[in-house]
């Protein structure tokens, strides 16, 4: 009688338990059928503890390829707007102070502070600098003249110029 | 001596039972606290996983506004430089050697496609080139030398 008292306990505490662990669960539903745990009562809890430890495996791996893939369709998506929105930004500033400049050097790269590098000319004694500056400033670019040099032939003067993006 | 052996066995017995209960329910608890435990990780992996598939699709959109294969974008930059020399090696398109370029032609390529990502490109011309705008309109006439392009294509 007393086994039987006992074993009755046992039996009822441990439904109470499951049922308790089988409720909480059940919000879970949809993530345990992706596991392929159709029934928490019809397997054990070592076969579904297995199930899950493989899904948990496999969504590990998963993620670590994905988190890869996107960090660098990220970095290709930033590198491809940082080019369009550059060239953009000097041809909208440079149809403004259309025919009053040329050039004569330009270099692009992406991976660099200031990816944009030209070597331009304007006429001497004109204010295009300082109108050029304030449009690039407009754009949210900033621009650094490195040097200055006056060529009579051409009446220009010739400046290298850095564009910085984004603004700083 | 039967009457207290027997109530020794009755106690006995109640405290086999009742240790055998508590360390079978602490084992059982345990294995379903450890299931959830386990669930509760595996959920937010798969969260995680969703919603990094929607990033990849929203990059994936983007990229491929307007794309272009590594030989289509070749055969373009011919059209701009009929000279040069570009190689092709997987999802890479380099110049080999300088070469003379229409450099408006070329600008408005690079700025159409959305999967094109510039890596490096420098052009020079011995006369000081006239701006005309990026648009082209076929009067760019002086001499560029493209002397360094190298981009990447999306999608190869």
């Amino acid at each position: 009688m007393i086994v039987g008292v006992g074993f009755s306990f046992y039996f009822i505490s441990t439904k109470m338990i499951d049922g308790i662990y089988e409720n909480a669960l059940s919000a879970d539903k949809n993530l345990l059928s992706v596991a392929g745990i159709s029934s928490l009562t019809d397997m054990s809890k070592g076969e579904i503890q297995l199930k899950i430890d493989d899904q948990i495996q496999r969504y590990s791996g998963i993620l670590n390829s994905q988190s890869r893939t996107l960090s660098y369709m990220k970095d290709f998506a930033k590198g491809v707007e940082d080019f369009h929105s550059t060239i953009q930004a000097i041809n909208d500033v440079y149809k403004k102070i259309d025919g009053k400049t040329s050039f004569s050097y330009l270099h692009y790269e992406t991976k660099s502070a200031s990816p944009l590098q030209i070597t331009q000319f304007i006429p001497k004694d004109d204010n295009i600098l300082n109108l050029e500056k304030k449009l690039f400033d407009e754009l949210g670019y900033k621009i650094q003249i490195n040097k200055s040099t006056t060529s009579n032939w051409y009446k220009t003067s010739s400046e290298s110029i850095l564009i910085s993006r984004g603004g700083s | 001596m039967n009457r207290k052996f027997v109530i020794f066995t009755i106690i006995l017995t109640i405290g086999l039972m009742v240790t055998f209960d508590f360390v079978s329910l602490f084992l059982q608890s345990g294995k379903l606290e450890k299931i959830t435990k386990s669930i509760q990780k595996f959920d937010t992996l798969y969260s995680q996983n969703f919603r990094m598939n929607q990033q990849l699709l929203t990059y994936s959109k983007k990229l491929k506004f307007s794309e272009v294969t590594s030989s289509q974008l070749k055969d373009e930059f011919l059209n701009s430089a009929p000279y040069a020399d570009f190689k092709v090696s997987r999802d890479t398109v380099k110049l080999v050697k300088p070469s003379e370029v229409d450099a408006v032609k070329l600008l408005n390529t690079l700025s159409k496609y959305t999967n094109v990502n510039v890596i490096d490109i420098s052009m020079k011309s011995m006369i000081p080139v006239k701006y005309v705008g990026f648009i082209y309109k076929g009067t760019f006439k002086e001499r560029v030398m493209l002397e360094n392009l190298v981009v990447k294509v999306y999608g190869g």
